[in-house]
């Protein structure tokens, strides 16, 4: 895992790995919710809302 | 340090995680200690000079809203720990040093330990060998920590392939007159971490 961030009202996190795979999932439950393959590792990411 | 213009700067070195706390305008000297630390490895090899060779990186991050700091020392490959500093007052106070969490060589050896002695019910079976495989590469990595005012949850520490980060709490008690931070769950690792890579 490269860097991760939590929503303003904490209820979804955003995770990148270093292999250029962002996932988000539930906070509370560790639910996977949707990730996406990215062709390039970014450095980092935040959810903006 | 605060929601209005920032009166302090803090950082950390790398391999012995001193953290510094100045003054932005006078570049006063507010604070110097050591943030969270990491015993010297055994089983690897890992000169201070050098992050880029140790695999070591510091982080320091503030709490909004409270004078806490969070500092974090992680070994790439071998483990990482965490510490909470109140800066409420000026002589700096730990109030909370979390166990070390193993990745890695360490967390390796006890894996290969526990998985020999499978090895010799199992005869070297296809599971043993993924698992056995998978236990490589627990890293620890650089390391990354986030935090919500809202909830006052903070969010550190991740374990590859085995735990995607720790989350904690952190909360003011008004009986001890100090803050707590709390360990609330492991988040798990989730299989699609492992896009791109193969795995």
């Amino acid at each position: 895992m490269s860097s991760f961030d939590f929503n303003p009202t904490g209820d979804t996190v955003a995770i990148h790995s270093r292999y250029g795979a962002i996932l988000i999932s539930d906070l509370n439950t560790d639910e996977y919710k949707y990730h996406m393959e990215l062709s390039e590792a970014p450095s980092n990411s935040i959810i903006i809302r | 340090m605060t929601n209005e213009s920032p009166t302090l700067i803090a950082w950390s070195s790398f391999a012995d995680n001193n953290i510094t706390v100045a003054e932005l305008k006078t570049r006063y000297l507010y604070s110097n200690f050591r943030g969270a630390r990491i015993p010297r490895g055994t089983l690897n090899f890992r000169p201070s000079f050098n992050f880029l060779i140790s695999g070591c990186w510091t982080i320091v991050k503030e709490i909004p809203n409270t004078k806490l700091l969070v500092s974090l020392n992680h070994n790439y490959s071998e483990s990482a720990k965490m510490e909470i500093f109140d800066l409420s007052q000026k002589t700096v106070k730990r109030i909370d040093s979390f166990d070390r969490v193993l990745g890695g060589k360490r967390k390796l050896l006890l894996e290969f330990a526990r998985k020999t002695l499978s090895l010799v019910l199992l005869f070297l079976s296809k599971p043993f060998l993924l698992s056995l495989i998978h236990g490589i590469i627990l890293e620890t990595g650089f390391g990354d920590v986030t935090y919500n005012c809202r909830r006052g949850l903070l969010g550190a520490i991740s374990v590859e392939k085995e735990t995607a980060y720790h989350l904690y709490h952190v909360g003011y008690s008004s009986q001890k007159n100090n803050y707590c931070v709390k360990l609330l769950k492991k988040s798990k690792w989730q299989p699609q971490f492992d896009a791109g890579d193969g795995g």
